[in-house]
């Protein structure tokens, strides 16, 4: 199997930054702000790799970290330190067209809210279909006929492909973020959330959506939820994030059948009331 | 050859909500599973059975000790190993059967067999060949009896063939005329080459089945 990310020592700072922020956690400041120049640590110190075909959960309550990783592997977050190596490419400082093109192909996001990733305006078939032609697709019909097969795939009706997505309910968004994400045929998938907020009838479709998807493609899967009940059902193994910083790292089932820092105990015994 | 080399192993659950209390569930089990041979544990509850198994797996984490897993000329150290080896051993050369199913919501039983790697039609055989009714084949566990999950939850842990095979009262809530096609397919896979491991509340009574039995008793391995 091959690697398709590698995360190394990755950190994000929001704020000036100085000489403390620069540190090793804990060796003057172990908390999320620095008292020295009023910076929040987003994340530090976060490194994993995950194969093709590999799903890793990342959970923790909200203000952890969780989505500030996953816009840094989005590429829409600038990176205070650590690398992002996409099938071995270094892409942490990827600018400009390198990273327009990396943010249409190799990656797919999809969004905790469906107006962060989709025009509400446009239609269903325009908001997928977008990402082919901001990779040089040309030909209007081949466009055409791949979103066409992507918003079935995701299990939307076809003749709803040219209904704007203003239109669709909470869950028929996140399916259409799910077809704009998966259009160009991605190496690594991230999502954000994707069925907090619905209903749990809508949630426990998307998931299987997803479940599906895992087994038909061997796209790498990053999936942040504050719920552990989804991360067991997508994902074999899991990240714990308090305050920035990744406190405990380890298969889904050991972390729930044995969590090891007292911050994952607190979750999962609050996941079992 | 040993499929299996436990030297050692220790774990102790601390408990960080409650004043960080420690409780101490294995202290220092030895044990040597020769490839091949059917080990049962014994023990009152509470005496760390299912906690052995579960190191083995690594649904619990050591605190010390190794746990040598041998099997398809590969030697990995289930104690020790980074989580992909673990989960790569898991695909290949290690199952575990509990006795509570993990439920996969929505899912039918043939689908759920055959995700692990089987055609649907082989996938329903082994379904059937276990005991569970025609008409629940393309139903989803859910809504199924504790017995009628054990069966979906071991035709899962049988249908790929995984050489070394951990089962936790894996015939705890089944009839016997069901135990008794459980124990069979045990058995059948046994003489194939398997190793098991196995917790049973009640000796199997399948002859032949049985290797060896160990006795757990505070954390502790001693021969019955
Ligand atoms: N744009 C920002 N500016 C300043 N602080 C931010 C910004 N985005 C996130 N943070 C802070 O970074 C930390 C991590 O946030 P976030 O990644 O959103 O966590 P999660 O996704 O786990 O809820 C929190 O303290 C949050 O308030
Ligand atoms: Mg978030
Ligand atoms: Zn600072």
């Amino acid at each position: 199997m091959s690697v398709a990310l590698r995360v190394e020592d990755l950190a994000v700072r929001y704020g000036p930054g100085c000489p403390v922020c620069a540190e090793p956690a804990g060796t003057r400041s172990a908390g999320a702000l620095c008292e020295i120049c009023g910076s929040v640590h987003g994340c530090r110190e976060v490194g994993f790799a995950l194969d093709a075909g590999e799903a890793l959960g990342i959970v923790g309550e909200s203000g952890s970290g969780k989505s500030t990783v996953l816009a840094a592997l989005n590429l829409d977050q600038p990176v205070a330190g650590g690398r992002i190596l996409l099938d071995g490419h270094d892409v942490t400082a990827a600018a400009g067209s390198e990273r327009r093109r990396l943010r249409a192909g190799s990656l797919g996001i999809v969004y905790q809210t469906p107006q962060q990733g989709l025009d509400l305006a446009i239609t269903a078939g325009g908001n997928a279909g977008s990402r082919l032609l901001a990779v040089g697709w040309r030909s209007y019909d081949r466009v055409r006929a791949e979103a066409l097969a992507h918003h079935e795939s995701v299990e939307l009706a076809g003749e709803r492909l040219d209904t704007p997505v203003r239109a669709f309910s909470g869950g028929m968004r996140q399916r259409v973020q799910l077809a704009k994400a998966l259009i160009s045929r991605p190496r690594l998938l991230l999502l954000d959330e994707p069925t907090s907020g619905l209903d749990v009838s809508v949630q426990a479709r998307i998931l299987d959506l997803v479940r599906r998807i895992r087994r038909e493609s061997d796209v790498a899967l990053v999936i942040v939820s504050h719920d552990l009940a989804v991360i067991r059902m997508l994902a074999e193994r899991v990240l714990v994030m308090q305050a920035g910083r990744v406190v405990e790292a380890g298969l889904t089932d050991q972390v729930l059948g044995d969590p090891q820092h007292p911050y994952s105990q607190l979750l999962v015994s609050a996941q079992l009331t | 050859m040993n499929a299996l080399t436990v030297h050692g192993l220790r774990k102790r659950f601390v408990r960080h909500l409650q004043d960080a209390r420690e409780l101490s569930v294995l202290e220092g089990v030895d044990l040597e599973v020769q490839a091949g041979t059917c080990t049962v544990l014994r023990g009152c509850s509470g005496s760390g059975k299912s906690s052995l198994l579960r190191c083995v797996y690594r649904t619990y984490r050591p605190d010390s000790g190794s746990i040598v897993l041998r099997a398809e000329g590969e030697r990995i150290d289930l104690a020790t190993a980074d989580d992909r080896a673990v989960l790569s051993a898991r695909r290949r050369l290690i199952g575990m059967a509990t006795q509570f199913l993990q439920i996969t919501p929505r899912v039918g039983a043939v689908d759920l067999v055959a995700q692990e790697g089987l055609e649907r039609e082989p996938a329903a055989e082994l379904l059937r060949s276990l005991g569970l009714a025609e008409e629940l084949l393309e139903v989803a566990p859910a809504t199924f009896s504790g017995g009628e999950r054990q069966i979906v939850n071991l035709a899962i842990t049988l249908a790929r063939p995984r050489p070394v095979l951990l089962l936790d009262e894996v015939t705890a809530s089944l009839d016997p005329a069901r135990r008794a096609l459980a124990l069979r397919a045990l058995s059948a896979r046994r003489d194939a080459g398997g190793t098991l491991l196995a917790v049973f509340h009640d000796p199997p009574d399948h002859p032949g089945l049985v290797d060896r039995v160990l006795e757990m008793r505070a954390g502790r391995l001693v021969s019955a």
